[in-house]
């Protein structure tokens, strides 16, 4: 048994799904289930959203110590679902470590939506929750235009490094003028509908939901870490949608 | 038709956070669904106070549900959770809170503001009591579990 390919492998996968959305116990408790079962009592595994710390003691060996740094957190639930139940496969049948890092391996590199599929999809979030608010026809019609603006906001500012704060800034700006700019050319009903609409692809769901499950599990450290990112997220969609109303209100008097 | 029109709009929704949340198979079904249940719950319980307790009773009946599903499919149930909770988000309430903060009415921006936050109180503990709930019965029965195995020679 080669201890140190092991303790690589399980640092991936605690990486996996760590970087797609995981949750923090979970990733603890997935690395130690695989370290259970392959013998090793005494491990110690120490994640928080931005890092990964293990340490095992192999029997009768000197400890083995990883750090991985984790710089990028996505959501891909897909990895997640996949990475989960490798952890589970791996603890019922024990592959070698070479089958263990292959599958990994296939896990991290499952491909994600096409992207046209994508901006579809996003425009289709902004359209049906334009409706679900209450908005016209027209107005969701609208918020899906903005949402698949959204999506080409994310990529493009992704690709300039920009960091999310920024980036919700920038989108729900947008978003807001759009909303405006429609409703100033008599287009859509309520631009309030299109802009919440649209809005709700940018709102911090995501991080809100993972504060509350870190926070359950005791991890206070990462549900302090999530909850700061959904106020940020949140104070960049008001400071967004503060400049482009202003803007347009000092621009038609309306 | 009132009360199932919003659900289909929510379940619609829903479906398109799976695909940018890259989810697939089945998973895409049953995860839309939630998101349309909990707002069914929502609409259900129009009649039984204020909707800071609907959104409650929904984020009760989304966590059930995620843990449910995530047994029966040997799925993680943040999948389910993470999806069927968007409804529930309180998008317009932070809109109209920055609104009326910017038109002056500080009335209003305090009302709505404060009216948001507990929406969002009240999901956390929706989903807090859920999710407490079922780790400590996981606990209870795993040990129950083991204490009955040692009984039998």
């Amino acid at each position: 048994m080669n201890y140190d390919k092991l303790l690589n492998a399980t640092t991936r996968l605690g990486y996996i799904l760590l970087e797609n959305g995981a949750e923090t116990y979970r990733v603890e408790e997935s690395m130690m289930r695989i370290f259970g079962a392959y013998g090793i009592v005494d491990a110690d595994v120490f994640v928080i959203p931005t890092m990964i710390i293990v340490s095992i003691t192999p029997p009768g060996l000197p400890t083995i110590t990883q750090q991985k740094r984790v710089h990028s957190r996505g959501t891909n639930l897909y990895k997640v679902q996949q990475a989960n139940s490798l952890c589970r496969q791996a603890c019922r049948i024990l592959p070698t470590t070479e089958d263990l890092e292959r599958d990994i391996a296939a896990i991290d590199h499952s491909p994600a939506y096409p992207a046209l599929l994508q901006f579809f999809a996003y425009g289709l979030a902004a359209f049906a929750f334009a409706l679900f608010f209450q908005g016209s026809f027209s107005d969701a019609l609208w918020a899906g235009l903005c949402g698949i603006m959204i999506k080409g906001i994310f990529i493009k500012m992704g690709q300039w490094h920009a960091n999310p704060f920024f980036i919700n800034v920038v989108a729900s700006a947008a978003v807001t003028a759009v909303a405006m700019g429609s409703l100033a050319l008599g287009l859509c009903a309520d631009s309030d509908k299109v802009t919440i609409g649209a809005i709700m692809l940018l709102v911090p769901g995501v991080a809100l939901t993972n504060f509350m499950r870190d926070t359950i599990a005791a991890d206070y450290v990462s549900g302090l870490t999530k909850l700061l990112e959904a106020i940020l997220i949140g104070t960049g969609i008001a400071l967004g949608t503060y400049i482009s109303m202003t803007v347009f209100i000092a621009l038609t008097g309306v | 038709m009132s009360i199932f029109l919003p659900c289909f709009y929510a379940f619609a929704a829903c479906i398109g956070f799976c695909i940018i949340f890259n989810i697939r198979g089945r998973t895409i079904l049953y995860a839309s669904l939630g998101g349309a249940l909990g707002w069914l719950a929502y609409l259900l319980f129009a009649d039984w106070g204020t909707d800071i307790f609907q959104y409650f009773i929904a984020s009760i009946v989304i966590s059930i549900y995620a843990e449910i599903m995530a047994r029966l499919c040997k799925i993680p149930s943040t999948c389910y959770l993470l999806i069927a909770l968007l409804p529930l988000v309180p998008g317009g309430g932070v809109y109209y809170t920055m609104k009326h903060c910017i038109i002056g009415d500080t009335a209003a921006f305090a009302e709505t503001g404060l009216h948001t936050l507990g929406i969002a109180g009240a999901m956390a503990m929706g989903v807090l009591l859920v999710s407490s709930m079922v780790r400590m019965l996981q606990h209870a029965f795993t040990t129950l579990m083991s204490a009955g195995k040692k009984q039998v020679p």
